[in-house]
This record gives C-alpha cells, structure tokens and sequence, in this order.
C-alpha cells in the first residue's frame, strides 16, 4: 500500500543523477487532469492498490482514474474515471483494488507541494519531492490544493467516454521498440525473448518489474554505463528481463533489448504480479506515431 | 575519432543517443561537452534535455517537435559544424579533502590486500592521481570519477553493503566516487569526505560535482575532517 505525489516528473536534472518520477499509468494521469480542466502537470495523489482514507476541509472537485480501488465517498460508492463534488467532511475511501494496481485521485488545480528541480514529484529513492523530502502520503498528513472559487460556477463534472476506458486483465501484451545493444544479444535469445510467456514478477516497483520466465541463453557482459530511458528493457546477467520505469536511475551499465512503448507502458503498471507478460517487435515510426496521438489528443482541451 | 562515430540511435520514442566512441577517456569527453554546448546554444524547438555519460549523450526529445530522422540529422550536422572539441577548457578544477583514518576506511585492508601496495601508498595514489568527471548518475549527485591508475584497481566487493554512509569516498575498477548520501553501495569505501555532494540545506539541493570537472583528492587529519565539516553544515560526521 502505497500512496504517493506525482506530477508529470522532474525533467531537466537527469544529468545531475536526479530521476523523474512520474505517474506509472500516464494515461490514467491524463484522464484526471482533464476531467478537471486542470493543466497536464497538475499533482495528483498515485494509490497503490488501496486503502486508503481522505477527509476533505474545502469545496472542490476531484477526479477518479485508474484501477477501481472501490471508491466510497461519505460511504456511497463512486465508479473511477470520472469527477465529483466534494464538501468540508467529505470523506473519501478506497478498498482494494479488485482489477488493476494504482488508482489516481486529482483535485482541481491540483494537490499543492513545494517543487524541486521543477516538479513535486515523489522520488523516494533521491530523497526529492513529495512529503517530506521524497516520503510517501502518510496517515495524518495534509496536503493543500487550490480554492475552487476561483474556477467556473458552471462546472458540472465529466466522465470518460466508455470507449477510453481500458480493462486490467490478466495478460499484457508490450511492443517493443529494438534498439541500443538489440544487435549484441543472440539470435536464439532474441527469440527467447519473443516467444515466452513471462510471468511478472514480485519484485515490482516504481524503479522497475521484473519477469519471471525461462532465462535467455547468453547475454552480453555489462557495458559502458549510458542514459537510460522510460521503458527500457534492461537484461542482467541471470538473463530474465527488467522493465525500466519511473524511478529508474538516470543512467546504467545492462545490456539493453531497447525499449517497450511508452503508451503501452500503462499496462503494465496495472498489471500483477503473476500476470502474463508477452513482447512483440514493434517499429519506432508506429512507436512515435502512437505517442504523438496520445500526446496531441490531451494537448486538446475539452472545453 | 573513429569513422564508425558518431552513432546515433533512436533509444526510445523520444531518446536518441549518440555513441562517440568505444573507451572513455578525456577527447569523447570534450567532444560531448563540446555537443552539448553547442546543442544548447542552438536550442532546437524539440529539445528537452541532455544526459552525458562516459562515452555517450542521451538527447531527450519531444515527438511533436520532431521525429527521429529529423533530430538524428540535426545532431549529425551539429557534430561536423562543431569541428575536432577544443575541450581543454571545459570543466572546474576542484579539490576534494579525504579523511583516510581507519574507523572509516572500512576497505582500506581489503585493497591492501588485492594490489599489494600498503596503505601509504593507496593514499598516495588516490591523492596524486588527476580525475575527470565523466558522469553523474545511481544517486543525485553522484560523481563517477575517472580514470585510477592501474595499480590501484580493485573489483566491486562481491555482495554489496546495504548501507554506505554519506560522504563515503570509494573506489571500483578504473573510477573513483563519494557517496552524496546514505544508500546501498559496492564500492571500496577508503575514507571520508567532509563536503556533502548533495548538499540539502539549501534550496534546492546543490549538487558540488559537475560533468566534466577536473577533482583531485587531497588528505586531511581527523582534526581537520571535523572542522570543515562543521564549517559544511554538519551533515557528515565520523
């Protein structure tokens, strides 16, 4: 159980070892921001698969993304992916998570942290953003968020058009963009890596998962550390693939596959541990088509 | 440099990075300094940011901007404009004060042991030996230094501490690095330094190394370790 503040992550320090954070399921991250009419950066709270308890002081709207942690509001159900009220007393409550992982819970105007480098984001691992300096929510905290006042008297609240709305299964398929040392690992372990099922690990975190599966072969010895990106798929030497996310360090020495979409990236943070986990090859002209269409689509305001 | 540089590769859907040579070492050095300068002062549109490593530079990129080929030909055209790095002038001269007492050189032996030279002489070399730093990464603020002269390298210990204190110096393999705070470690940890390398008091927090700065390492009495940490706020002690 863990609950943590993330804003779109700390760009522009990656060259002084300092990582980015960020929301693991962007797309639902997204989806809460504009069901507020928030800007794209604004800070939300990241839940972990649930339980987890809000008492309200002010008048505002919230929004509801991501796994269905069984929401209750002052006890009266919510479904997610959609905004509501909220008054002085409200009490919000989420159960456990019964598909996906990590639930998103915005405000208007966003959740108001202090910003280092940039960002509120929660590094835990740099000891940056969030509580604290990099802690996670804890009981007893209060975190600030804007006035609604100051917002339209019209706001009426939005939900997320079924169509948008993804389901959390038990089986993931990532693409996978081939690259870095893709040409160094051989032939019979690429295809190794193809043509399993992986099973996710439970050595999974905001760093990175990890997959269970059968070994590849013969992977390349480790290599001049270099800048290592969101998604990169990382193989140490026992030959079982590690996913790169959020938390990951800024740079690394692994012999990399390349690296999986970034819009695909959302599924596996919803995804569990025990999941099934297959990679196809994928090719980077459809990789940046697809993430300039996510990007342009929550460019667009709603209203 | 070698024909078969610069490479650049897409790494991601917003990452190309550029390889400029195998080994790292002072010219890839100035040549990335140099690619980043210049990078900087050209201030593409698509441009989000830069992360340099010992033989490579990690160009962050924003796919509305551009798309691959289009950066990857940019990057090309900048790197034949900026000519042979006339790096020689990048890059601070700083000096790093170690304290090598015993109760903190925790491996001190253990190196002693694996090259064969007494402790005397380790201390000599690391404080004898001119460093660059060819990247920051693991930890904020964390400085991997380069190169040791051969007689002073030593393998990374084989199961890693769970907790190496703040302002640990440290040596593995050719390079050399202060811990900037407490954190999982498996480097050989040869003394202390009294100068925090994420310095937290202020805000926000000061990194003291950068990419491309020239360190050397400088011995300190125990007496002096704790005055300049005092006069450093205190955070390192013994």
């Amino acid at each position: 159980m863990l609950a943590t503040v993330q804003d779109r992550g700390r760009l522009g320090s990656q060259h002084l070892g300092i990582g980015v954070g960020g929301p693991m399921d962007a797309h639902a991250f997204a989806w809460g921001n504009r069901l507020l009419e928030n800007c794209a950066d604004a800070a939300q709270i990241e839940v972990c698969f649930g339980n987890f308890h809000a008492r309200f002081a002010a008048t505002t709207w919230i929004a509801l993304t991501g796994a269905d942690l069984g929401w209750r509001l002052d006890g009266k159900p919510l479904v997610p992916w959609a905004s509501y009220r909220v008054r002085p007393g409200s009490e919000l409550r989420a159960g456990i998570a019964s598909t996906g992982v990590r639930g998103y819970l915005a405000v208007a105007g966003g959740w108001q942290l202090p910003k280092v480098f940039g960002s509120c984001a929660t590094v835990m691992g740099d000891r940056l953003g969030g509580l604290r300096g990099g802690e996670r929510v804890q009981a007893g905290d209060q975190i600030a968020c804007d006035s609604w006042d100051n917002r339209s008297a019209t706001f009426g609240g939005y939900q997320v058009p079924e169509k948008f709305i993804p389901e959390f299964g038990a089986a993931i398929t990532l693409r996978v963009l081939p690259g870095n040392q893709f040409e160094q690992f051989s032939q019979q372990s690429r295809q190794q890596f193809f043509a399993q099922d992986y099973q996710l690990s439970n050595r999974c975190d905001r760093m990175g998962c990890r997959m269970d599966g059968e070994p590849m072969t013969d992977v390349p010895g480790s290599m001049v550390s270099e800048a290592v990106p969101l998604g990169a798929i990382q193989v140490p030497s026992d030959g079982l693939p590690i996913v790169l996310l959020n938390d990951r360090q800024t740079i690394g020495g692994y012999p990399k596959l390349g690296s999986v979409y970034q819009v695909d990236l959302p599924k596996l943070a919803q995804a569990r541990p025990g999941d099934r986990v297959r990679f196809v090859e994928g090719d980077l002209e459809e990789a940046q088509r697809e993430l300039r269409e996510f990007k342009q689509f929550f460019a667009v305001p709603l209203v | 440099m070698d024909a078969q540089f610069p490479k650049v590769i897409a790494a991601g859907e917003e990452a190309a990075l550029i390889y400029l040579a195998d080994q790292s070492g002072d010219t890839v050095l100035s040549s990335i300094q140099q690619l980043c300068a210049n990078l900087e002062q050209a201030k593409p549109p698509w441009l989000v940011e830069l992360v340099p490593s010992f033989t490579s530079l990690m160009v962050y990129y924003d796919v509305l901007q551009a798309n691959f080929s289009q950066v990857q030909a940019q990057l090309n055209q900048l790197f034949e404009n900026s000519g042979q790095a006339e790096g020689a002038a990048f890059g601070r001269t700083l000096q790093i004060p170690v304290y090598y007492g015993d109760e903190v050189a925790e491996d001190l032996g253990r190196v002693s042991e694996a090259t064969g030279l007494s402790p005397e002489q380790i201390i000599q070399l690391h404080t004898s030996t001119d460093l660059r730093v060819y990247a920051l990464g693991f930890r904020p603020g964390f400085g991997f230094m380069g190169s040791l002269p051969k007689q002073l390298r030593v393998p990374r210990l084989a199961t890693p501490r769970q907790r190496v204190p703040k302002g640990a110096v440290a040596i593995a393999e050719a390079q050399a690095a202060v811990y900037p705070d407490v954190s999982p470690g498996g480097w050989n940890i040869i003394g202390r330094c009294p100068i925090s390398m994420f310095n937290r008091r202020t805000n926000p927090p000061a990194p003291f190394l950068q990419v491309g700065d020239r360190v050397t390492f400088t011995a300190v009495g125990r007496s002096q370790f704790l005055e300049l940490a005092e006069e450093n706020g205190g955070e390192i002690s013994l």
